[in-house]
This record gives C-alpha cells, structure tokens and sequence, in this order.
C-alpha cells in the first residue's frame, strides 16, 4: 500500500520545484556574494516543494478508503526525503566554496521551511484534494516577507546571516516547528472529509430499506426459500432488519417506514436496490 | 461639403461589444483579487513609509511597486487565468474564441498600470528628481529610471501572469517565477557591484524586468551604472508586447495565427535590439557623483 501511495503523489510537482530550487541554491553557492539573497530563494522554493507533497488528485476516491489521513500522510511524508536532501546538497555546495554561514542555523531553517510547507499542506488537505497551489503559494508569500519588506526584516529573520546584527532567525524556527508539528498532528490524526464533501448524500431509492449483516439476513425474508421460514417464525413475518447505524443528520429512510409490516412482495421489491425497476418485471414476463 | 460616413461591419462592432464586456467582468474580477488589494495596499503603505527616508535608501523604495503591483500582479492574474480552465469546455463552445477571452483578460493590466502611475507621481512627491540620490542621470533619464521601474514593471507582471496562465499548467508556475525573477534580479544586481565597468554584466543586468541604475554607498555617494533606461523602457514594453502576443497564440487558428506569429518574430527582433541599445548606450562607464 506504500508503494501506492508513493506512486500516486505529485512527484513531478515535488521533484521539478527541488530541482529549481537546487539550480536557485547552486548559484548561491557558486557566487558567495549573492548567497544571502538566493538560498533564502532555495528554501522557500523547497518549502514549495514540500506544500505538493500531499496533493492527491484521486481524492474522491482515495478519501473514503480504509487507510486513515494519518497512515496517508506518514506515507507521503517520504517524499519530504527530496527537498531535505537537495537543501543538504546546497549547503554542503556552499560550504566546500568556503561560505561563512551559521550552518546549524541554516540547518533548522532548512528543516522549518520545509515542515512548514508541509504543515501548510496538511491543513490546506483537510479542505481540497490538491492543496499544494495555494498552500505553496501561502507558505513562499509568508517566507519571502522578510526579504521583500525590510521593515517586516527589523522583526522576523528567516534565513541566518552571517555576522549581521538584528534579530535570529532561531527562536523563529523552533517556534515554527513546536507549531507545525501540532498542526501536522491535528490535521492528520483528526482529519474528516472535506465540507463540500460531506455534505454530498447520496439519494436512497425510495421504498428501499438498508440492511445490515448484523440483523437477520436477507435471505431469510425471500420467500421459497428454506431459510424464509426461520426468520417468519411462527409470530408472521420477521420485523423489518434493523437498519446499521448512521450518523446523526443524514437522511435517509423514514423509520416510521421501516417499522411497516413487511409483505414478501414488499422486501422483493426493496431488494431490488440498485437495479432498475423495470428490470424485475421484465423477467416475470413470460 | 459632404460627408461620407460607412457604417462599420456588424460583425466588429458585435465583437466590441463582446470584448468590452468581457474586459469589464475580468477587470472586476481582478480588481477584487484579496492579493492585487494586497498588493495596492501594501504599496501605498510602502510609498507612504518612505517618504522620510534618505536618497541612499530610493533604491529600495522604488523596487515596492515592482515586487508588489507587477509580482503580486502576476500571481493574481495566473489565477485569473486558470480559474477559467476548468470551465473550458463550457466556455469553448460559446460563440466567442479564445483569443478575445484572452485579450480581454490583458485589460486588467490597466488597473495595475494605473497603480502605478500613481505610485511614480507619489514618489517624485516624495522624491523630487533634483534629489541627488539619483546618480549623474539627466533630469529626463531619471524619470525614465522611475518609469522603468515603477510603472512599466506593473503593466508587465500581470500581461506576463496571463501568458503563464495560458501555456503553462503546473499550479504553482506564479509563484516559482516570481522567485526566480526576484532570485535573478539580485544575482545580477549583485554581479553589478563587483563588475560595475563590465559591458556584458551590464547587459546581464538589463536582461530582466526590472533593473537597478544606481547604487548607494554609506557614505552617500551615488554610482551611475552603465546603461540607458530610456531603451531599458524600450526593452521592457517588447517583452509586454511578446506576453500578450504568447497569451493570445494560445487558441488562435488560421490566419490570426499566422500573423499573431509574424507580430511575434518582429516583437522579438524588437526586443533584442532594445536590449544591445540599452546595454551599450549610456555611460561607458560607471559615474560615481
């Protein structure tokens, strides 16, 4: 089932964003000077990278198989193996060209960058099935802030610098990963199906009831059977099978309907769920 | 005297009235975007805050309306895009082709343009162009830099946004190539402080949307780079005109395509040569004032 998983992500979203960002990462490394603008550039585009981990185009059908939100996402946290290793090389690049960075430091940024994609991600897949555009594109605006806006740079830092005054970016990272690991958590242990989804119902044919394995079986009510027998015993007709449990608010059928004295005719004509009407009187038909 | 007045063929006025409507609904809808009113609003604020601050900081003020009305604008308008991919095959059969729905998505550049006309007549206010911090610039040439900088740059994003939009499918395009760009200005900004005499690295840092002219140090002193911003406008309005011209191929048949394609060739040649006269023309060196 993992191998599934795996299969099914967005690789070439997670793997062409990593390699730009590895291109983007490159060039820092090859010019020193430029090094404090572009791998801030990197991370934010391997945060990118980790936002498309959890889309899931399939979503409809996936969502609603046995294997939880939790077992999902531990699965496709593997893919986060390829923006970490990227931005390792990136470093590791800067760091045989001499570059003088606080690497342990950068370290953490790395990993908050890409924890936060993927966080992002995680909330955002509670909600759509493919929430990798707008949870990337969330995630680079609020990552690239600092850059862009300098007075927003007199507060927050998110990518170290070497030897410069101002504020670290550590406590921001240990405070982004404290956050999202909680919200990793929540989104994916507690995670129910989207809203527009849920509130889809599928129609019941009218006059069908729905029966349960749990109560008699459905055998035991067609008649002509050896079994009809058993289950009309000698009080009549058997009660109509317990209808399964479902969740409050759903409609669905009438108990009041349910409770009706059941005649043969009555449950072959309810057994017949899922077929057309027409389709019963057709093979009566000589 | 008399006067001969033709009426206009029925069919192009139909297609007037279709376009201006259309124009007018993705205006609406753009000029709505939650980040296009983020990004007016951060650039209002963005102008406002420096008003105090010093010549040696113009640079970094003048870059705002870039970053926000043209990358914030190219995000907005990649979605615009590809908001209506999903209803193409409804919309594909309606009488109206792809192409004017394009067209008509490229006046929402207007909102933007107009933003930033209003940004550069804020930031003379605030900035008059005898300030010394533009370098050795002619009065003309200087406000040629502020047009290249703040106006032009917030027509393009947004025309290059729905060219993005049209031809490319992967969700996150906007936002990879608003850091790429950003990522693209820098190393070659930076490439510029350590070979500012350098013809090549001139025309390196010209070849973007957005470019630097001058460079401030500590101790006030302003350095002309090599360049002329008047052909850098020249260069700029090209590459709008090969984004409309790349958005509106997507869709086109027959001979609107062939000569979209011919208007395409030209715009190119155009372009590159703006980009050799922007590169070679100015100062042939760097002019430190």
């Amino acid at each position: 089932m993992a191998g599934a998983v795996l299969r099914a992500g967005a690789w070439p979203a997670v793997a062409g964003l990593t390699g730009v960002a590895a291109v983007a990462g490159g060039c820092g490394a090859a010019f020193p000077a430029a090094a404090t603008m572009l791998l801030p550039v990197c991370f934010t585009l391997l945060a990118g990278a980790a936002a498309f981990t959890l889309d899931e185009p399939a979503s409809l059908v996936v969502d609603v198989t046995p294997a939880g939100p939790a077992r999902r996402t531990t699965i496709r946290a593997v893919a986060l193996l390829a923006p970490l290793a990227a931005g390792a090389l990136v470093m590791l690049a800067a760091a045989l060209r001499g570059l003088a960075l606080p690497w342990a430091a950068a370290g953490l940024a790395l990993a908050g960058n890409v924890l936060l994609g993927f966080a992002a991600a995680c909330v955002a897949r509670t909600r759509t099935g493919e929430p990798g555009a707008a949870a990337g594109t969330a995630v680079v605006l609020v990552l690239m802030a600092p850059s862009l806006v300098p007075q927003v740079a007199r507060w927050v830092r998110t990518f170290p610098a070497p030897g410069a005054g101002g504020p670290s970016s550590d406590p921001v990272w240990w405070t982004v990963l404290a956050v999202c690991v909680v919200a990793i958590a929540i989104s994916a242990g507690g995670r129910s199906l989207p809203r527009w989804r849920a509130s889809v119902v599928i129609p019941r044919r009218p006059g069908a009831v729905r029966l349960c394995r749990t109560g008699p079986g459905i055998e035991g009510y067609i008649p002509g059977t050896s079994l009809s027998a058993a289950a009309t015993g000698p009080a009549g007709p058997a009660a109509t099978p317990p209808a399964c449990p479902r969740p409050a608010g759903t409609p669905g059928t009438a108990p009041a309907r349910a409770a009706r004295p059941a005649s043969p005719t009555r449950y072959r004509r309810r057994l017949s769920y899922g077929r057309p009407q027409g389709l019963d009187q057709a093979r009566r038909r000589p | 005297m008399t006067t001969a007045l033709t009426p206009a063929r029925p069919g192009a006025t139909a297609g007037r009235a279709t376009f201006a409507a259309l124009a007018v609904r993705e205006t609406r809808r753009f000029a709505l975007n939650p980040v296009f009113l983020f990004a007016v609003a951060i650039t209002a604020w963005t102008t406002w805050a420096g008003a105090g601050t010093t010549a040696a900081d113009i640079d970094t003020v003048n870059s705002y309306p870039a970053i926000f009305l043209g990358g914030f604008g190219m995000m907005a308008t990649y979605w615009l895009t590809r908001s209506m991919r999903a209803s193409e095959p409804v919309a594909g059969v309606t009488p109206v082709t792809q192409p004017p729905r394009t067209a008509a998505l490229c006046a929402v550049a207007i909102v933007p343009f107009a933003c930033g006309g209003l940004a550069l007549l804020a930031f003379l206010h605030f900035h008059p162009v005898g300030d010394p911090g533009y370098g050795a610039f002619s009065p003309s040439a200087r406000v040629a830099v502020l047009v290249g900088q703040i106006v032009v740059p917030a027509l393009g994003g947004p025309l290059l946004g729905v060219a993005l939009g049209r031809w490319v499918r992967f969700p996150g395009a906007g936002f990879v190539l608003f850091l790429l760009l950003y990522g693209w200005v820098s190393l070659v900004t930076i490439l510029s402080m350590s070979h500012p005499d350098s013809a090549p690295v001139a025309v390196l840092r010209l070849f973007a949307p957005f470019a630097f002219f001058t460079l401030h140090a500590d101790s006030g002193a302003a350095t002309a780079w090599r360049g002329s911003p008047w052909f850098f406008i020249g260069w700029q309005l090209a590459l709008c005109a090969i984004a409309v011209l790349v958005a509106l191929l997507r869709g086109a048949e027959g001979p609107v395509r062939a000569r979209i394609i011919r208007a395409l060739a030209i715009a190119g040649v155009a372009a590159v040569i703006m980009l050799v006269l922007a590169g070679t023309g100015g100062f042939t060196h760097a002019v430190t004032t």
